[in-house]
């Protein structure tokens, strides 16, 4: 098979796998919305989605890119720090290699996990398509699902390292630090992607220990996120300390430059900085750079032939139990609530947004914690701390409503009805602002100068929060109950999910503003900002929860 | 012998001239039926006759262009929980929680139902359909035909007074087939439960169906007792299958292509 014919076949491969990514969840579904023209258009419409999702994060990248340009050209100024410069731009340099090996680590992921539950390769089976040809045709499917973001680290970060150092060679040598950084990212995106489809999605359930492993497994997944929220948050901290290591502990920084990416931002700044006295040579860093590359040179003949292997698990759940078949029935709300962080605790996408506020509020605090700021300052980042929850919490609201797509054909044939739905869904968004809350509050509980003010506003805003996911959910149910477009669906970007976002975000955080409006003292503002978040909890409960009856 | 409706009752479901649509394609055109108290009625057609579009609609997923649909004198749109408190139903295709495993998923059914009292019922169901094995794995490692057992089950823990079932032997095994039409006639036996459901395997309606209505192109083309279609199409000894065809097919043509298919 020739390659024009092999990038024909992995174009069909790529069609079907971002139309199932989109629409897998209408076939069969009981909102077919008959709107003929509509499915028609579906393929089309599923592949324009998938290539915004790729902008999106290839915009992402090139804001990366240009902070660190920003950074090589003048961070010396704004943050003075003993570090020679060589090891500075290679710092900078290896932190953003780092920062693109976790974004394109869990965007693989989140790739990868379509790509196998579609199934799409298995059509290749039935074909006289060698095994050679059919691994070809699969992984350039599979490279086609995020070739822009790709191309964009390709293209762009060594352009902003060279215009940054004035310097065509260290942008240049740049390079093959982003090629290295994508292969090997994306051999980890497709190695987890494996576990994961495995050890979670087909997990057996039944005991609360496999319930924990599940979630534990799932805490895994943000490491990529924790990463790179740490290396932006701590960057000035992370070159501080190196400063001081080059001082005092010269072996150990060199230790660390040995490590993978820093050979190759070190590489790359070597061509526009002189080098550091008693640091090491550039035939030590090209040495370290090519045994990293071996790695990557193995790791390219594994992931040739990994998209095939991987959309070919047939997942098995674990062995027979013959635990019975007695059940433990709840109470509706409980259930639905129940039913969520049971399909999270399989679907590490719904995980992670779950874990996500956690995550930050986590490292907010931490950040609040180490850096011992003044006690009034340390209120302050303890209160930024709650606002992210806040925001993050209503931010990703409606995706707790997608947990409800696959099986919602069901549900809307039980006996349930929407005020039940939208109290149970939003008593999920507001435990996640809770347990965000808890987070950051054992973090700082020993920093702030006024503790109770600050456990006073994250409670008072809590009305708000309520509010903003009675509005959000709310307004997705309804949409979906006269439309029956399948919303809310991760992948699926639907203009709706994101557009009910904003009013969500309006009413959230319209206490929060008060509360800065009025500033201190802090009394009279908590009193204004409790008036207002339980207001909206008020109007927006009234009007959404309305008639006790109404089916879902 | 075949239930009969008291005048004061009200039965379990009446379709008065139902039409649904979608867009400019008519699914269901002008289809009136009533399934009786204690009665197993089978809706029978090919693949796109409309049938699955006719019980969504019964069961409030779809709101008519036109006609009324009535469970228990009740129209399901309107009446949303109060339907789907006396129906239970099993979709054509079987579209679960697939995140979750099969206790779970009842675990959250018999919640929102609010039930007690049927962890026996729950054995024997689980044990008849063999599936007490399966409770604990994930529903997306399930096979298909597992999968429509979860749901039967799932459809008969709360025993409701209208069974509503689309094309409810699919992918079940030669085995499972026939405990179901064991436990569906069983269902209905003391007169104050129905079925109605649909398929395109004649053998099954046959044998289980008190009653048949024969849709093609949305339209109903026939309806009764084996005995009464057998009266309408003119042939005393027909099978359902003979009269199926008689109802919906240009004889001539099928016989034109079955030559030809002979003679390639």
């Amino acid at each position: 098979m020739d390659w024009r014919e092999r990038l024909r076949l992995s174009n069909c491969l790529y069609r079907e796998v971002t139309f199932q990514a989109i629409y897998a969840l209408k076939s069969g579904n009981v909102f077919f919305s008959g709107d003929r023209k509509r499915e028609q258009e579906g393929p089309a419409v599923a592949q324009r989605r998938v290539l915004q999702s790729k902008l999106t994060v290839a915009v992402l990248f090139m804001l990366t890119f240009l902070a660190s340009a920003f950074a090589l050209r003048y961070g010396r100024e704004f943050f003075p720090t003993t570090l020679s410069t060589l090891y500075f731009d290679g710092t900078i340099i290896s932190l953003v290699l780092v920062v693109l090996f976790s974004l394109v680590w869990i965007t693989g992921l989140q790739v990868a996990l379509p790509f196998v539950s579609s199934q799409a390769t298995t059509a290749l089976l039935v074909l006289p398509v060698t095994e050679e040809d059919a691994a070809w045709v699969s992984f350039l499917a599979f490279l086609r699902l995020f070739d822009a973001p790709l191309l964009t680290a390709l293209i762009f970060f060594p352009m902003a390292v060279g215009l940054a150092l004035s310097s065509v060679l260290a942008g240049a040598a740049v390079l093959p630090g982003v090629l290295a950084t994508e292969v090997l990212a994306l051999a980890l995106s497709l190695l987890t992607a494996k576990f994961f489809s495995r050890s979670v999605s087909g997990a057996s359930g039944g005991s609360l220990r496999s319930l924990a492993v599940r979630w534990l497994y799932l805490v895994l997944w943000t490491i990529p996120s924790l990463v790179i929220t740490i290396f932006i948050t701590f960057s000035v901290q992370i070159i501080t300390a190196l400063g001081d290591w080059e001082l005092n502990a010269p072996l150990a920084l060199q230790a660390v430059f040995a490590l993978f990416p820093f050979p190759f931002g070190l590489l790359a700044a070597s061509f526009a900085t002189p080098p550091v006295v008693g640091g090491p040579s550039n035939t030590v860093t090209i040495a370290l750079a090519l045994v990293y590359f071996a790695v990557v040179a193995v790791s390219v003949r594994w992931i040739l032939r990994a998209p095939l292997a991987l959309s070919r698990i047939t997942i098995v759940s674990g062995a027979r139990r013959l635990a019975g078949t007695r059940l433990i029935v709840t109470r509706p709300s409980m259930a639905i609530l129940k039913k969520d962080l049971r399909i999270a605790s399989r679907t590490p996408a719904y995980a992670f947004l779950l874990l996500l506020p956690l995550l930050d509020a986590f490292v907010l605090g931490l950040f609040t914690y180490l850096g011992s700021p003044a006690p009034i300052l340390a209120q302050r980042y303890a209160f930024a701390g709650v606002t992210v929850a806040v925001l993050l919490a209503t931010f990703f609201g409606p995706v707790f409503f997608a947990t409800e797509v696959i099986g919602f054909s069901l549900t809307r044939t039980l006996p349930l009805s929407q005020r039940t739905l939208i109290l149970s869904k939003t008593s999920l968004i507001a435990l996640v602002y809770l347990m965000a809350f808890g987070v950051v509050a054992v973090l700082v509980a020993s920093r702030v100068n006024d503790f109770p003010a600050f456990v006073l506003f994250a409670v008072i805003e809590l009305p708000a929060v309520i509010a903003a996911a009675f509005l959000e959910i709310g307004v997705l149910l309804e949409r979906a109950k006269r439309t029956g477009v399948p919303i809310a669906s991760l992948y699926s970007g639907a203009w709706w999910t994101t557009l009910v976002v904003v009013p969500g975000l309006v009413v959230s955080v319209a206490p929060l503003v008060s509360y800065t409006y009025f500033t201190l003292p802090y009394l009279p503002a908590l009193v204004w900002m409790a008036l207002l978040s339980l207001s909206l909890a008020a109007v927006v409960g009234g009007i959404v929860l309305r008639g006790k009856n109404i089916p879902v | 012998m075949s239930p009969t409706t008291s005048p004061e009752s009200i039965d379990p479901l009446q379709l008065r001239s139902l039409r649904v649509a979608y867009g400019e394609v008519v699914a269901v055109d002008q289809l009136s039926l009533t399934v009786r108290e204690g009665e197993i009625y089978g809706l029978i057609g090919s693949n796109g006759a409309g049938k699955t579009s006719a019980i969504k609609a019964v069961m409030g997923l779809l709101v008519p262009r036109g006609g009324e649909v009535r469970v228990f004198g009740k129209d399901p749109v309107k009446e949303g929980i109060y339907t789907r408190t006396v129906t239970g139903y099993v979709p054509e295709v079987s579209i679960l929680y697939d995140a979750l495993t099969p206790r779970e998923y009842l675990e959250f059914v018999t919640s929102v139902r609010r039930l007690g009292g049927f962890q026996e019922r729950l054995m024997d169901f689980a044990t008849a359909l063999q599936i007490e094995g399966e409770m604990d794995r994930a529903i997306s490692t399930l096979s298909n035909g597992t999968r429509q057992k979860v749901l039967v089950v799932s459809a008969l823990l709360h025993q409701p007074r209208l069974l509503v079932l689309d094309e409810p032997f699919n992918s079940l095994d030669p085995r499972s087939v026939r405990i179901m039409k064991d436990l569906l006639l069983a269902y209905v036996r003391n007169g104050k439960r129905s079925i109605l459901f649909s398929t395109h395997t004649m053998e099954v309606a046959e044998r289980l169906c008190h009653r048949v209505g024969v849709l093609d192109r949305g339209t109903l083309r026939g309806e009764g007792t084996l005995e009464e279609l057998r009266s309408q199409v003119k042939l005393p000894q027909a099978t359902l299958e003979d009269i199926f065809l008689e109802l919906t097919t240009d004889r001539e043509q099928l016989n034109r292509i079955v030559d030809r298919l002979e003679a390639a």
